[in-house]
């Protein structure tokens, strides 16, 4: 044992100084010397238990559960899309995958494996994604505790907790939730890969804790499946994928010319990225089906999202991402606003002034920016794509980092407190609005939609729909209705008989859609009357009869 | 540090040397090397050609015509925003030349004699005593050492015979420092003259570290570094230091490079025959320093900058004496304006000072920036067409974030928010300064005080207050008229502006307050200065207090001054 480990990273100060903020790093098997001698002698789990700061994160788990189990709304396009395919065989699921989707496989097995043991019911479809979202929250505490210490990590972790948008997508049967838990955990890994290398990231490395420089192996294990996992849960994690990786060769690019050994650290690299290699090589060939497909079909990358700005990126859209990050799905009238505050990123600059940021710093912002600068890039052939759920591995790395701040610029553990609270308050205002505000662009009510179809339809009558990706969520909500995508001429019934037309205007390209509708509607108003017209969020249900 | 009964104040100062607590002028302040500073110059390689491409960026967009919104506040706007491109390109332009110099050794000739000078006008004894004591243990001279007592207090004399040091009292007080200098160089006689401010402790390398320099007859003076040793201990020392480290760091370095290094007024040496061919210290000014160099540069005398910490002072502990400090600034150097015009100086000097002088003007630009979101929130006008919200954006956040960084990485990490928030939250003192000088009402030379009130003194920064009151008052009644994208963004501004103004007047709002060191914001690094005083007393902790990381903490596990 040295003086420096004995010494705390951050102040340098000697660990008998220390109380559970920012207590002294793990240094594996120097624990027992870093830890005051117990009083009386307690289990390892209830000594660990009883810490502030897991009592803060147990907290956090235990609210963070209660929020991914209020879901308040029903699925939507997408999530029926998942089911569909979820449903099939397993062989059919990856034909179709191959041939319809535009997303790797490994959600959709997961989803096949869950189905398949607790059915497709509502809440089965969504539990993975309300376990992983659950899970985030002491992973991200993990990471939190990794780079910096763990007062940040429990503040990561109560943020998370509350996280609107990581709370909408534990509630959502697609991958993101997967591909955020997967981001988290590979970033963890590398972090303890280097830090265990003498690396150091942050404050004294501890190479000589026995790790041979090379970093030991269940952090390699652990780096490379989730890397693996990040590209066969979501093409775009590819994106993490490439900056982790880079990491790694500016290390031992640096390592090297400094005449450091980085022997060891080099082999156990190329050994990870072969197996990461070998993994990609039949994804690779799937991406190029797909991809095929939908060049040939002229879909490209799937179906347009309308969001704050579907025309163009600009600035403004990389604001609006981060605002949706950081604050969940609101109105587009109210992300303006939110995006108009810009001027506070202006005060937190100004704020960074005579301040020298840690390198774990920079390299977690290198985490959030080149996802965002990739696929800005990527937005500039279709802007669509610039959306933070492609980007979601960004958005726990965003909450560390706003932790971080809190604890960077607050000193006491009170005010800590204080300021974390009044952060959750914050959030939990964007989540109540994000879950219940019928304004939200991102929420659709077909559950109530279909279900009044379902309830009301009759032999004979006729159910439209429009656009001709609802065939899933109908198809989910009302799998008794022989409904039919809508088409400019469509054929009517026989006199007496109904025709429901169900319509998600949001969902609709701004042409072909639009007019197949209009023409419809046209059609539908001269052969009857419209006997009832309701709105759901996001959903319009029309009865001619 | 002994006390007598008829009070502290007069008592005289033990020998520092003796005491168990040590002055903070005697301390050690860690190195900053100069692979420190070529770090920073390669870096300013890359950020000064990146800042003058964004501006650029920036300004062919905004001058284009229809981002005319209100003409009247986009006429302000845009000459705001000129003038301060125009203060960008003199601090990028002086900061891209910094100059690191070797150590020299002394002048061939051999020791030579050297007046020291010690201007006193009313500070404590236990400001004073350290000075002189320090002062008569410099090395590398024939060091004779002179207080000028302003005041003629006798326990000065008394001071001046403990350490061998010469009392010199005038009988007349004409021309504040100047004149007492004056009247001091009229009675001494040693080719060099070296000037301390009274709270400024010499180190005993002050003459090892700077007369080298004048083996070359053209040197006029020696410039050294203000560095304020009380930076520590309170969040407006510490803010002054920041904004001091950032001047006598890339700035000063770079108009070194530039030949343009102008006289501080304190922790100087001097040649007599420069001084004796300007005529000494102009004493009609408010900044005779900065004046004096004028001079001396346009009779083709050259200046030298060490970039050495080789004396520490104390900065100015309450808001009273740092405006009133800022305002002798402000109008001495906006006063020198029409001296710089017409002098004869080469441009490439006349541009550097004119820089150093129109500085003192950014007060206006502060505080037509901070005017506008409440205009717009009254009235609805604005400068900008507001069409162009996200390209307004898109076009000044790079031009603003660069330059901001440039500004932090050429005051090597040393330039702090709070130095930053207390320059805004002083804006009205450029725009009093103007006024003054443009009316031509005479000011008197101000002595800053070298100990603090210990009070709140909100008197000290009425205007920043109202202007805060200004802002809040508008952000209210914005939000009452509805909460549209335009409104936010506008009340975004006010409260970013209310933020930095807060925390700009903080120590006026709540006084003095000591707080511990590692909870300041204080800047990084700062220079270096030779620790022999601090280390021969045998009482302080030679381990250097290292930089500052994100935490506000000292950077990796440094011991540190204890």
């Amino acid at each position: 044992m040295t003086y420096d480990l004995l010494q705390d990273p951050a102040t340098g100060a000697a660990p008998t100084d220390r109380s559970d903020s920012g207590g002294p790093r793990e240094t594996e098997g120097d624990r027992s010397v870093l830890e005051p001698a117990p009083t009386r002698r307690r289990g390892p789990l209830a000594t660990l238990l009883l810490q502030p700061t897991s009592l803060v994160v147990l907290g956090a788990v235990v609210v963070g559960t209660v929020l991914r189990l209020l879901v308040p709304r029903g699925i939507w396009l997408d999530e029926a899309i998942s089911v569909h395919d979820a449903r099939l065989p397993y062989g059919a699921m990856l034909h179709t995958q191959a041939t319809t989707d535009v997303h790797p496989p490994l959600y959709f097995t997961i989803l096949w494996l869950s189905g398949r043991a607790i059915g497709f019911g509502e809440f089965a479809i969504r539990l993975p994604s309300i376990i992983l979202g659950v899970t985030i929250i002491p992973l991200a505490y993990l990471l939190g505790k990794e780079a910096y210490d763990r007062r940040t990590g429990a503040v990561t972790a109560v943020l998370v907790a509350f996280a609107p948008l990581l709370v909408w997508y534990s509630q959502e049967t697609r991958m993101y939730m997967l591909l955020m838990v997967l981001g988290v955990c590979a970033l963890w890994a590398q972090l303890r890969i280097l830090r265990r290398s003498g690396v150091g990231l942050d404050g004294p490395a501890i190479a000589q804790s026995g790790w041979g420089g090379w970093g030991g192996w269940w952090p390699w294990i652990v780096y490379t499946v989730c890397t693996a996992g990040l590209a066969w849960t979501q093409y775009f994690g590819l994106w993490q994928v490439a900056f982790q990786q880079a990491v790694f060769v500016v290390v031992l690019v640096v390592r090297w010319r400094r005449h450091r050994s980085a022997g060891p650290l080099a082999l156990a690299w190329v050994v990870s990225a072969v197996i990461i290699l070998a993994t990609l090589v039949p994804l690779a060939a799937l991406a190029h089906q797909q991809f095929s497909v939908h060049q040939s079909t002229g879909q490209a990358f799937g179906v347009t999202v309308k969001g704050a700005d579907s025309g163009s990126i600009g600035i403004y859209s990389v604001l609006t991402n981060v605002a949706w990050g950081f604050i969940g799905y609101h109105s587009d009238a109210a992300m303006a606003t939110m995006v108009a505050l810009w001027p506070v990123g202006m005060l937190i600059a100004l704020g960074l002034l005579g301040r020298r940021p840690r390198p774990v710093s920079f390299y977690l912002v290198g985490a959030v920016v080149t996802p965002i600068a990739l696929m800005f890039a990527l937005g500039m052939l279709k802007s669509n794509l610039f959306e933070i759920r492609y980007m979601s591995t960004i958005v726990p790395v965003l909450f560390l980092l706003t932790a971080r701040a809190v604890t960077a610029v607050v000193v006491s553990q009170r005010v800590t407190v204080i300021v974390t609270l009044a952060l959750v308050v914050v959030l939990c205002v964007g989540l109540v609005d994000q879950q219940t505000s019928s304004t939200n662009p991102r929420r659709y009510d077909f559950r109530e939609a279909v279900h009044l179809v379902d309830a009301q339809a009759r032999p004979g009558d006729i159910v439209y729909f429009r656009p001709s990706d609802l065939w899933s969520v109908v198809g989910y909500y009302g799998p008794g209705l022989h409904a039919r995508s809508l088409s400019a001429d469509p054929p009517l019934p026989s006199d007496g008989h109904r025709v429901f037309l169900i319509t998600s205007p949001s969902l609709m390209d701004g042409t072909t859609d639009q007019a197949a509708v209009t023409s419809a509607i046209d059609e539908l108003g001269a052969y009857g009357v419209l006997i009832e017209d309701r709105s759901f969020p996001n959903v319009r249900v029309r009865v001619y009869k | 540090m002994t006390v007598d009964d008829s009070g502290s104040d007069r008592s005289l100062p033990a020998d520092p040397a003796m005491s168990d607590v040590p002055d903070l002028r005697t301390l050690p302040v860690v190195a900053r090397t100069a692979e420190d500073w070529r770090t920073v110059d390669r870096r300013l390689r890359v950020l000064v050609p990146l800042s003058v491409l964004l501006s650029l960026w920036y300004f062919v967009w905004l001058l284009r015509p229809e981002r005319v919104g209100n003409p009247v506040l986009y006429g302000l706007l845009v000459a705001a925003e000129v003038f301060n491109l125009f203060q960008a390109i003199g601090f990028w332009w002086t900061c891209w030349h910094g100059r690191d110099r070797p150590d020299v050794p002394l002048p061939a000739a051999g020791m030579p004699d050297v007046d020291v000078l010690i201007p006193v006008y009313n500070e404590p004894l236990d400001v004073v005593g350290p000075t002189v004591a320090a002062a008569t243990r410099i090395r590398g001279g024939q060091v004779a050492v002179h207080l000028l007592d302003d005041a003629g207090r006798p326990e000065l004399e008394e001071l001046a015979a403990r350490y061998g040091a010469r009392y010199i009292h005038r009988p007349e007080h004409t021309g504040a420092k100047a004149g007492n200098l004056n009247y001091a160089l009229d009675r001494t006689t040693a080719p060099f003259v070296a000037v301390f401010d009274c709270d400024h402790v010499p180190a005993p390398g002050f003459l090892e570290g700077t007369m080298g320099w004048m083996d070359d007859a053209e040197v006029a003076f020696v410039q050294t570094p203000q560095h304020y040793a009380n930076d520590h201990v309170d969040r407006l020392t510490a803010a002054a230091s920041s904004q001091q480290a950032l001047f006598f760091g890339g700035i000063a370095r770079g108009k070194d490079g530039l030949g343009a290094m102008f006289c501080c007024g304190t922790n100087f040496v001097f040649r007599r025959a420069a001084l004796d061919e300007a005529g000494g210290f102009p004493e009609h000014s408010l900044t005779e320093d900065f004046e004096l160099s004028l001079r001396l540069h346009e009779r083709g005398w050259r200046s030298v900058y060490v970039n050495k910490v080789l004396a520490q002072g104390l900065g100015p502990e309450d808001m009273r004496s740092y405006v009133s400090q800022q305002q002798r600034w402000a109008r001495g150097c906006l006063s020198a304006i029409p001296a710089i015009i017409t002098s004869d100086l080469p441009a490439r000097l006349r541009m550097q000072y004119l820089f150093s002088s129109l500085f003192f003007l950014s007060g206006w630009t502060f505080a037509l920036y901070m005017t506008i979101p409440a205009v717009r929130i009254f009235t609805g006008a604005q400068p900008l067409a507001s069409a162009t919200a996200a390209q307004f954006l898109l076009h000044f956040a790079p031009y603003f974030g660069v330059s901001l960084v440039a500004v932090a990485v050429a005051g090597a990490g040393a330039y702090t928010f709070d130095a930053f928030a207390l320059l805004i939250a002083n804006f009205w003192i450029q725009i009093v300064a103007t006024v003054f000088v443009v009316f031509r009402r005479t000011g008197t030379f101000v002595v800053t005080a070298k100990r603090g009130a210990t009070g709140p003194q909100p008197g000290a920064v009425i205007p920043a207050l109202a202007m805060i009151l200004l802002l809040v008052t508008a952000s209210f009644y914005g939000l009452s008229q509805g909460l549209t994208a335009a409104i936010a963004n506008n009340v975004a501004f006010a409260l970013l502006h209310v933020t930095v103004l807060t925390i700009g007047i903080w120590s006026a709002l709540v006084g003095y307050r000591p707080v511990a060191r590692h909870q300041l914001p204080v800047p990084q690094e700062v220079p270096s200065i030779e620790v022999e005083a601090a280390v021969e007393t045998g009482v302080v902790d030679t381990d250097p207090v290292r930089g500052r990381d994100e935490d506000g903490q000292p950077a990796g596990a440094g011991g540190g001054v204890r």
